[in-house]
């Protein structure tokens, strides 16, 4: 041993070290206590390198025999083992060496020797040495100490891991089954759980209901974390009866009080999840929204409410950011239950940034009608805040509010009144919304103002795209449009991408709306653009070179829409996640799924180490057994790399992701021709064309473009003749009008929903009477049957429900053509068996008769 | 599942690792290094915008902030966060038990042996284990860097003292003796408020822990009785839940040594314990007047600490003529605010600050000034803003009985916490 192993050379520290090491496995003329003190100090240094990420695993041979030489240290004991766990995966066959020390420390009869030798032993993690682990576990298994037994448990989780056939053949499984049954020590118990958890899965386990109720009973003797291993299990049982529900909700009720508030969220998990399934529905049918569960169920979110609140108030800002998480799951289920709590949701100047954040997410969800203007009053105030982030995520939340609540008119005021705040940051998001709202509401365009606000002062380029957007958009309106766009367009190539589309978006719509002002500024633009580097800017201005090229009026349908329709309101927005993926991460509450608001499967790269499922079981241990002789080193390094490539921050760019496709979404009323059309043969043709108009540019300024445009009699000048079609469509349509057309897929918001029931008055009212069997098959299958039935005639769900005596429905449709609504409401009372049908419409007289006769023809088509 | 992690990190605020320990192979070393290039020291976005749940690729990475250390732990599987979280702060706490209240980068340098000792018997395989210091405490025998000379004498004792580990009373050893026994109980409150411009309260709640500090010999029984049933109260695991539920009594057996009994939360009833009337108006674009006045609302025999009210000025301001009734106030304007500190505030009665300040006069556009709530920070000793008190502290040691004698020290002090008044 007179050169140390390994792949550096002896040199500065290691060398240092080595030597050191070596001196000391002699005793030499020292007393044992400084030579146990000098091995100690030697040991730190090492352990220190290792940790610094040296390679240390060449004195391992030193290492062992100057610890094997003072065997009753146990400080040096845990040390060493340190140590070897450390290296024993890169130098397997050194590992070998120390399983005689191993195995002698596991008879130790120091119970802390015993525990810790059993530990390192299992933690060595080399499938090929699994034959020396198997006998000591199993041995400790029974031993006399609970410290040896807890740790023996856990290493058959270990082993475990590495091979599920080792543990299967050796009973290690049945073993550990009794212990959990027997152990008196509450942490062995625990550990026997987690481990059955793990690899029977906790479905199958929680299905053991003595083995739980035994677990519950003795629940305040198990440490902090095993109340959550045994809360986890119990959340996962399905009660056989309402009464038990009950019992088991009172049996663990205590537990919401504890300090530890890992505890609580664990039981808070149990009470949400035993009452979902409570048989004694009970469902609350709001006028705009179905909050469709049980009673117990919605008394516990009640009570969920008051702790989740407590713990936001009082833990420190990372739990708190775990908590805010969960709430924000269950706010987005079921906002009527938080609807009065709004103010447990606002900002304290000290709370960290992404605390304020989520909080702000929280208010957006809960704003409803009752608390709206408290909530835009309050999130006002944080558009003062010294951060600009914060500032900006208030501007953003009202901006988000007046798109999901009804009544926007005082809201919308608020917002351009930040465009008066004087703060760039602010006026820049607020634009954002602006764009955003506008399209939801275009009517505003006509009444508000922008303003003196210049897109050349606005800095923030997603501000600046929004805000040429809105002047392309609503150019009709304001008389200054073109010249507010001429300083970018000046300067078209220096702009971020997102501008240039925006503003090649905007100076086409502005040509057709103000063709004589625009014309340059779109000559300009489609310059600047054919000859930009970006694809995606180079596309669209190619596609509006040829479109526009090609027939003025047919470009002027496909870039700005049909002139004579009126402005389509964009329904609804795909902020929310949808039903079922809530539903997906609402199934895996108390974990990182929450925080993601994504379903384990896609983040969670492989199953590989964790059972999820009892089903899963057998095809997870196949899977273990096939990795693990590589796992423990280059597997799972390749994974690892293989994962980093990538890169992906979820925790940030989730929302900004659904934001994309949203914004995709909207877009694609204005490129997706651009997108699609433009993808393949046009691309090699590009260049050329680029080539001809560059020449026609180069001629004389936009002589070239005006000549183009010449061709085409200005818009203005022509609009008469152009209109001869127009008006005959609109005579077809006129014709069409009188037959209904029910749009497929139409939506309509809960909030719009609301506000034109109110605003509408009944056009037709009668009263059916219905036989026991039709009752019968309008609750069947939650009422998702009847719903189902009078969606396949285009007339769809707002909300349904109801239990005896009173079954409620809002069904609403819209006529394709004269996008007029109808409105239908439906309350069944179960006693007299009488079903009243409301219908509201603002649709005339021809086309609401033709409505209730098909209307009329669907339920007659139910009924038995 | 609710295992945590796979493995975990302490590290300086440069991102060096300070301590490795890693429980499962599914991670690497380098997603540390990742984690130091990638999230601490990206330049994309300041440290402000980062939340405390990271991911890269399909690695997670939780974390949190002490003094100048980042405790990170990293896994790859749906990890329960909420117990990481707490798994991370409990063992702030146990290290802090064992350092002494110190832990910084350069106690766990000096103590990193310690820690991973600890880090052994805490988490095993990703799974917590046992963090109750007064448990681990007995048979982790480190302690700081003290030198180990007694190490012999002491393994004996650490033989026995493993054998109460895993008891039922994790949090309590039995044999404990002091000469004189002693019991420490601290109520600390946090008062909140927040008031609108109008002097309507948005916001009012207290926030409350009670401490302890026992140095009781073999197994005493605590009862604590109070004046008033707390509706959202936690307590620490030796309570006595059920007791409670039914007498409002909280019962339990007390750890040795320092503990944290119980923390409530109360919106209802509550004494404030200051009155402040802000007047500030802007006269045209270069003056601003403040009038604040600050009353009292405590006893006259009770008192105030360390008062600082922040009063909030703009950004350009030049000069403040400032004239208060007691205390000292000056203008800082790194704070952007008046500072008006009160060293100790008495009892029913007012305070006045008046000032007027003359802004720097640009022709340049002037943003508005976006006037910023006054905020206020204090200490009242004996003061209860929910209006808790001990009515009793019983202590009974049954094998001693009656010869069992205890010296009993209640304190209480109100603190602010986020006191603010907006103008």
């Amino acid at each position: 041993m007179s050169k140390p192993r390994g792949p550096t050379k002896p040199r500065g520290e290691y060398a240092e070290l080595s030597a050191q090491l070596q001196g000391l496995c002699m005793t030499g003329k020292r007393s044992n206590i400084e030579l146990r003190q000098a091995k100690k100090e030697a040991f730190k240094k090492v352990i220190n390198y290792m940790t610094l990420g040296m390679d240390m695993a060449g004195l391992f041979p030193m290492m062992t025999s100057c610890a094997n030489l003072s065997p009753d240290d146990v400080v040096l004991k845990k040390m060493l083992y340190l140590y070897i766990t450390h290296y024993a995966a890169s130098t397997p066959d050194l590992a070998l060496l120390t399983i005689n020390q191993l195995h002698k420390d596991c008879q130790d009869q120091d119970p802390t020797v015993r525990g810790l030798a059993l530990r390192s032993l299992c933690s060595l993690r080399i499938p090929n040495l699994l034959e020396y682990v198997v006998t000591p576990v199993s041995a400790g298994l029974d031993d006399r100490h609970p410290y040896v037994r807890r740790t023996a448990v856990m290493g058959v989780l270990k082993i475990w891991h590495m091979s599920p056939d080792v543990v299967e053949a050796q009973g290690l499984l049945q073993h550990v089954q009794q212990l959990l049954g027997q152990d008196g020590d509450p942490q062995v118990a625990a550990n026997c759980l987690t481990l059955l958890m793990q690899v029977q899965g906790v479905k199958r386990l929680a299905s053991n209901k003595a083995l739980m109720y035994s677990l519950i009973n003795r629940i305040k003797e198990f440490s902090d974390w095993a109340q959550c291993q045994v809360l986890e299990l119990v959340a996962h049982y399905t009660p056989g009866s309402d009464a038990e529900v009950y019992d088991l909700l009172n049996a663990l009720e205590d537990r919401l009080g504890v300090n530890n508030s890992a505890v609580v969220l664990a039981t808070i998990k149990v009470f949400l999840y035993m009452t979902l399934s409570m048989t004694a529905t009970h469902q609350q049918v709001f006028l705009y929204m179905t909050l469709s569960m049980t009673a117990t169920h919605q008394q516990v979110l009640e009570r969920v409410k008051e702790q989740l609140k407590s713990l936001i108030s009082r833990e420190d800002p990372a739990a708190v950011y775990a908590v805010l998480c969960h709430a924000r799951l269950l706010v987005a289920r079921a906002p009527m239950i938080f609807e009065g709590d709004y103010m447990a949701f606002y900002c304290r100047s000290h709370d960290s940034w992404y605390v304020k954040q989520l909080k702000m997410e929280i208010l957006t969800l809960l704003a409803s009608a009752s608390n709206v203007y408290d909530i835009v009053g309050e999130l006002t105030e944080y558009t003062r805040d010294i951060s600009a982030d914060t500032a900006r995520q208030a501007v953003k939340a009202v901006g988000r509010i007046a798109l999901s609540v009804a009544d926007v008119n005082g809201i919308v005021e608020r917002l351009l009144l930040f465009l008066e705040s004087g703060y760039d940051h602010i006026v820049a998001e607020t634009l954002v919304q602006l764009k955003d709202l506008l399209r939801r509401y275009p009517d505003l365009g006509e009444v508000f103002s922008m303003g003196d606000i210049r897109p050349s002062g606005v800095a923030d380029p997603e501000a600046r795209a929004a805000l040429v957007w809105i002047l392309g958009h609503f150019g009709q309106h304001i008389d200054t449009a073109p010249y507010l766009l001429q300083p970018l367009v000046e300067a078209f190539g220096s702009e971020p991408q997102p501008v240039k589309l925006a503003l090649l978006t905007a100076a086409a719509k502005l040509f057709f709306k103000k063709p004589g002002e625009s014309r340059k500024l779109l000559g300009a633009c489609l310059a600047g653009g054919l000859n930009d580097s970006d694809q995606d800017v180079h596309d669209r201005a190619l596609l509006y070179y040829r479109l526009l090229k090609q027939d003025v009026s047919t470009a002027q349908l496909v870039i700005a829409g049909d002139p004579n329709e009126p402005q389509q309101a964009m329904p609804f927005f795909t902020d929310e996640l949808p039903q079922e993926a809530q539903q997906a991460i609402f199934d895996e509450f108390n974990t990182l799924s929450v925080v993601y608001q994504q379903p384990a499967s896609s983040f969670v790269q492989s199953a590989q180490y964790h059972a999820q499922h009892a089903d899963e079981y057998d095809a997870l241990g196949e899977a273990a057994a096939a990795d693990a002789p590589g796992s423990a080193g280059s597997s799972g390094a390749a994974a690892a790399d293989g994962g980093d490539a990538l890169l992906v921050d979820t925790s940030t760019n989730l929302l900004d992701s659904v934001q994309q496709q949203e914004a995709n979404l909207l877009d694609l009323g204005d490129d997706e021709p651009s997108s699609t059309s433009l993808a393949g043969g046009a691309a090699a043709a590009a260049p050329a064309a680029a080539a001809g108009l560059g020449g026609l540019l180069d001629d004389d300024g936009l002589g070239g473009l005006d000549s183009l445009m010449g061709g085409l009699g200005g818009l203005s000048g022509g609009s008469s003749s152009s209109n001869g079609p127009g008006q005959q469509q609109q005579q077809q349509q006129q014709q069409q009008q009188q037959q209904l057309q029910l749009s497929p897929g139409f939506k309509l918001m809960p909030g719009v929903f609301q506000e034109r029931w109110r605003a509408l008055a009944p056009a037709e009212q009668y009263v059916d009477s219905l036989n026991m069997a039709t009752l019968a098959a309008l609750a069947a299958n939650d009422h998702k049957d009847f719903c189902g039935h009078v969606g396949q005639a285009n007339v769809y769900t707002m909300a349904c429900g109801g239990a005896a005596p009173m079954f409620k429905y809002y069904f609403y449709a819209q006529d394709g053509p004269s996008q007029c609504l109808f409105l239908v409401e439906m309350v069944v009372a179960t006693a007299s068996r009488h079903a009243t049908v409301t219908i509201k419409s603002d649709a005339p007289q021809p086309l609401l008769a033709q409505f209730v006769a098909v209307w009329k023809t669907v339920l007659l088509g139910f009924y038995r | 599942m609710a295992h945590c992690c796979a493995a975990i990190y302490f590290m300086n605020i440069r991102g060096d690792i300070l301590i490795e320990r890693r429980y499962r192979d599914d991670v690497e070393r380098d997603m540390a290094e990742n984690f130091r290039t990638q999230i601490l020291n990206s330049k994309g976005e300041s440290a402000s915008l980062q939340t405390p749940v990271r991911t890269l690729g399909s690695c997670t990475f939780m974390y949190l902030r002490h003094a100048d250390l980042y405790i990170l732990m990293v896994t790859r599987n749906n990890a329960n966060v909420m117990m990481a979280f707490k798994f991370m702060t409990s063992l702030v706490d146990l290290l802090r038990s064992y350092f002494e209240g110190a832990l910084n980068e350069s106690s766990v340098k000096r103590n990193f042996v310690l820690i991973y000792e600890l880090l052994d018997e805490t988490m095993d395989y990703g799974f917590p284990q046992l963090t109750e210091p007064a448990a681990l405490k007995s048979f982790i025998l480190q302690k700081g860097v003290r030198s180990e000379l007694d190490a012999a004498s002491s393994t004996q004792q650490a033989r026995n003292a493993t054998l109460t580990v895993t008891g039922a009373v994790s949090w309590r050893r039995p044999g404990l003796k002091y000469s004189s026994n002693e019991v420490f109980l601290d109520i600390v409150e946090e008062v909140n408020l927040l008031l609108s411009s109008t002097g309507a309260v948005l916001r009012n709640d207290v926030a409350g822990k009670v401490l302890m500090k026992c140095k009781l010999s073999d197994m005493p029984e605590l009862r604590l009785g109070l004046n008033e049933a707390l509706e959202d109260v936690t307590f620490h695991q030796c309570v006595n839940l059920g007791a409670y539920e039914q007498s409002k009594v909280v019962t339990f057996i007390p750890p040795d040594g320092e503990f944290e009994l119980m923390r409530y939360r109360t919106s209802e009833g509550i004494n404030v314990p200051f009155k402040v009337i802000p007047v500030v108006k802007e006269l045209g674009r270069t003056r601003l007047e403040a009038n604040v006045s600050v009353r009292s609302l405590f006893g006259a025999k009770m008192f105030a600490l360390n008062t600082v009210v922040l009063v909030p000025v703009p950004d350009y301001t030049a000069k403040c003529n400032i004239v208060v009734t007691s205390g000292k106030a000056k203008y800082d304007a790194t704070k952007k605010a008046i500072v008006w500190k009160i060293k100790r505030f008495s009892g029913a009665c007012e305070h006045n600050l008046r000032a007027e300040v003359s802004m720097v006069s640009t022709t340049k556009e002037r943003k508005p000034w976006p006037r910023p709530p006054i905020s206020m920070s204090f200490q009242v000793p004996m003061f209860s803003a929910s209006g808790l008190r001990v009515m009793y502290l019983k202590i009974t040691e049954r094998r001693q009985g009656p010869a069992y004698s205890v010296e009993k020290w209640v304190r209480k002090v109100c603190k602010s916490g986020d006191f603010q008044v907006r103008i």
